[in-house]
């Protein structure tokens, strides 16, 4: 490189490099700043009302995303309550107890389930969970099987390979001569899982659940599908499962929805919209700032 | 004896999750696959969609999938590069680095719908354009950096040093080691990366829907700024919704075993090198 | 008539796929012996010590044939109880696998699960496996503090205890001092010496002056027609004397 400095001349490449780099960390800084900079007057409008409010009335001017809000961590709290439990299993049977031969057909199919488009999980969810969901509540009498629980069982299935994946990440950084020397001392395969490789992948594993939860809650397309879509829903008392049975709205699916198109037009409508979004990166993004600082601190001896 | 009855219990019960897992890989491909086996045929995939989606075939949606996804693999591809030379090259600082992973981390993480919003403020907004084909591919591009990056930087860093130091040691100027040694020798992580992301943007919905594509009306688009695109994931998307005409039924699960089928291929086709590093670091 | 070996080896061989590691090894292991191997790297010696107590069954691609009797019973049944037979037949790698986890918990972690002893008298166990070990006096203090802080010779002496705490018959070490300064090395050696006639120790070894120090007898494997096998065995001065050294 010096050769090339003496000669005057500053490599092509290098300065290409620098320039698309700074072109991609432009386009997030600015992803984020527009969030910022467009909500600014549904804030100056609603303030802290904005995430407390349980009212959405955009032609009133009202807007409260609490419902919303609440809607995402019910859907995303259903979706990981089944998910991280099958997922981890599934993970600690296939990297701890299934002989490589078989390992790696279920590691595939599981790859390939993880690659499944939302938009066909959402056309399952339309033709077959809604359907059975309904029948499931029958006893409630559900207006619908559009419901909260049916957007919540079909991320569970859309983010349990997610689970699994990222769990046997973590515990293939427990070293084998650990796994080997606890099995020389007698404990059985199973001890060793229990004591010796879930203690040692504990923060990865709870970073698998973390970006899976990240993903369950920004999740759009297939939620839209089946959530019902139904604004202004909040539950009294709070801690009710009713709404489980009932349909809903998440951040994801409101923005989605029409009304991106219809508030388009009207600055304060617009920026209620993006505020919206604003609460949403900034949920994801923490969950993934936390989720990669365990997944970090998990692979430094 | 109490533990091996504890260990076999154990064994059943994660077994019986694992079980699940697969057996739901299989009823999803197979409720797919056996209501849309019945409307693949030629004219389906080279007819033109009639009848709302009733009748006809998907032929513009699946070109308008595959603009997408080539423009996409044309915005990502450059900026993958840039940033893995710049990770595993130009950065020597260890905790730029780490900053340079963690944001395509966050990037990584960024929730579909977000990219379709940011794409709104950008070309509808600002530049004023309508739906066009190029929004939606630069979009996609932008969600599949960090899966096309990742990978090629994970390759660069497997770069046995000896290279790079026998390059050096020759006197090659680092612009030169990259285009003899390190470029050629990690085109194959540009590809696995490549082939990941697109089977993911192949089948998003949510970053095209409001900027690039609809659900009828377009062709081969014949320039940019009022250019939208039809696209199969889209397709679907509208198709689904409420109670869809049931005439359109089979052509819908049609399409969508279409789709499954182009994403599933292109994840296949990433799967032997990626299961080559899983069993490599599996081993050591 | 000398009493029964504790470990009596017929014919052993084992095979990864096509290719065979070991073949025909014989070797009959007195009780309260330490009893060495030696040989040149890659022989399958190491291999030898998992057939042992069937740590050999965690790599599939190996294949094990003959006999092997621990007590008069074939190790090699479907029926026995494996991790009964590993806390019987306790094994010291080479590299210390030390737990992350704290001093205490390093010792029992084998003898917690095993449940013999009342949980209160566990302190008690643990104290009596870092004496025996050597331990005691230098970890005393600091049994609450994770084992990865420990040097790696005071690690090597915390998996013996750890050993120990389960109170095996037979003590299997692979090449326990390889990794040790000259100190370490000889606290080692001095454990062993003191378990002789208490436990059997089969010893792996690739430092002759070592055997000769330690070992009752002595085994020396070698490649014949490509599969490690025993070439000679008896006292430990008279097999190391002729032999080609093998470094280490
Ligand atoms: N899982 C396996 N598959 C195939 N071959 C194996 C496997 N494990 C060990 N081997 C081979 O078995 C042979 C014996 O290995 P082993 O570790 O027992 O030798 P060793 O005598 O202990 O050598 P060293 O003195 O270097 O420790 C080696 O050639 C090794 O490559
Ligand atoms: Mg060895």
């Amino acid at each position: 490189m010096a050769m090339e400095h003496r000669r005057g001349r500053v490599s092509l490449i290098k300065a290409a490099s620098w320039a698309f780099t700074l072109l991609a960390a432009g386009a997030v800084v600015a992803m984020v700043g527009l969030f910022v900079w467009q909500s600014r007057p549904v804030w100056r409008h609603a303030g802290w009302g904005f995430l407390s409010g349980r009212e959405w009335f955009y032609r009133q001017e009202i807007f409260g995303a609490a419902p919303m809000i609440y809607g995402t961590l019910v859907v995303a709290a259903v979706a990981l309550g089944l998910a991280a439990p099958i997922g981890i299993g599934a993970a600690l049977f296939t990297s701890e107890f299934l002989p490589r031969r078989l390992r790696i057909p279920v590691k595939v199919s599981l790859e390939l389930l993880a690659g499944v488009p939302s938009v066909v999980y959402g056309l399952l969810g339309i033709l077959l969970l809604r359907g059975w969901v309904y029948d499931l509540l029958e006893p409630w009498e559900p207006l619908s099987g559009d419901t909260l629980l049916t957007a919540g069982l079909l991320l569970a299935v859309m983010i349990l390979p997610t689970v699994m994946t990222l769990t046997e990440d973590a515990l293939r950084g427990v070293p084998a001569a650990q796994r080997l020397a606890a099995r020389g001392l007698g404990l059985t395969a199973t001890e060793v899982v229990l004591r010796v490789s879930l203690p040692q992948a504990a923060p990865g594993i709870l970073a698998a659940v973390l970006l899976s939860l990240g993903r369950a809650l920004g999740e759009m397309i297939a939620v839209f599908l089946v959530v019902g879509r139904q604004d202004n829903q909040w539950p009294s008392p709070l801690l009710t499962l009713r709404p489980l049975t009932e349909a809903g709205q998440t951040l994801a699916s409101k923005l989605g929805g029409a009304e991106t198109n219809i508030a388009y037009g009207d600055p304060l409508h617009w920026s209620a919209m993006v505020g919206l979004a604003l609460v949403l990166l900034a949920l994801v993004t923490s969950l993934t700032l936390l989720g990669a600082r365990l997944r970090r601190s998990d692979h430094a001896p | 004896m109490r533990r091996k009855s504890v260990h076999r219990l154990f064994v059943v019960a994660t077994g019986l999750c694992a079980v699940a897992a697969v057996a739901l890989l299989v009823l999803i491909v197979w409720s797919i696959a056996s209501r849309g086996w019945a409307a693949l045929s030629w004219s389906f995939f080279t007819g033109h969609m009639r009848e709302v989606g009733a009748d006809g075939g998907i032929f513009h949606n699946l070109i308008g999938t595959l603009i997408l996804l080539a423009t996409a693999a044309a915005t990502s591809t450059p900026l993958a590069l840039a940033i893995a030379l710049v990770h595993g090259v130009y950065l020597r600082h260890h905790r730029l680095r780490r900053f340079v992973g963690l944001g395509l981390t966050i990037l990584n993480g960024v929730p579909s719908i977000l990219f379709g919003l940011f794409g709104m403020i950008v070309f509808v907004q600002w530049l004023g354009w309508g739906k066009s084909w190029l929004t939606g591919g630069l979009l996609l591009g932008l969600m599949i950096l960090p899966t096309v990056s990742v990978s090629l930087i994970e390759r660069i860093a497997s770069l046995p040093d000896r290279y790079l130091e026998a390059a050096a040691g020759l006197g090659l100027p680092t612009s030169r080691i990259i285009r003899s040694v390190i470029l050629p020798q990690s085109l194959g992580g540009l590809l696995t990366g490549s082939l990941l992301g697109l089977a993911r943007a192949a089948g998003e919905t949510a970053p095209i829907m409001f900027t690039a594509t609809i659900f009828a009306g377009a062709t081969i688009p014949q320039g940019i700024k009022e250019s939208p695109v039809l696209s199969l994931p889209y397709h679907i998307f509208v198709l689904a919704q409420d109670s869809f005409d049931p005439a359109a039924g089979g052509r819908l699960w049609g399409a969508a075993l279409v789709l499954l089928g182009l994403v599933l291929t292109l994840s296949l086709a990433a799967l032997p090198a990626r299961l080559r590093l899983h069993e490599e670091a599996h081993d050591t | 008539m000398t009493p029964d070996p504790i470990l009596h080896i017929q014919s052993l061989g084992v095979t990864a796929g096509p290719r065979p590691l070991l073949r025909g090894v014989s070797l009959a292991v007195p009780e309260g012996s330490v009893f060495g191997l030696i040989g040149p790297s890659g022989v399958g010696k190491s291999t030898l010590l998992k057939c042992c107590n069937r740590l050999v069954d965690l790599t599939p691609a190996l294949r094990v044939t003959g006999t092997l009797l621990f007590r008069g019973a074939p190790v090699f049944d479907r029926r026995l109880d494996v991790d009964a037979l590993r806390t019987r037949i306790g094994i010291l790698f080479q590299q210390p696998a030390v737990f992350p986890c704290s001093v205490l918990a390093n010792v029992l972690f084998g003898a917690r699960p095993l449940a013999r002893v009342p949980r209160r008298e566990l302190p008690a166990l643990a104290e009596h496996a870092l004496r025996e070990a050597a331990l005691w006096h230098e970890v005393k203090d600091r049994l609450d503090q994770p084992a990865t802080r420990l040097s790696v010779g005071q690690q090597q002496r915390l998996c013996l205890a750890r050993t120990l705490a389960t109170d095996p018959e037979v003590i299997l070490m692979d090449e326990p001092t390889s990794a040790l300064d000259p100190q370490a090395t000889e606290a080692i050696e001095h454990l062993i010496l003191r378990l002789r006639g208490r436990r059997t120790v089969m010893l792996v070894t690739h430092n002759r002056a070592q055997a000769r120090r330690v070992c009752d007898a002595v085994a020396r494997f070698a490649v014949v027609d490509g599969a490690g096998t025993v070439v000679e065995t008896g006292p430990a001065g008279t097999v190391t004397a002729d032999a080609p050294e093998t470094g280490g």
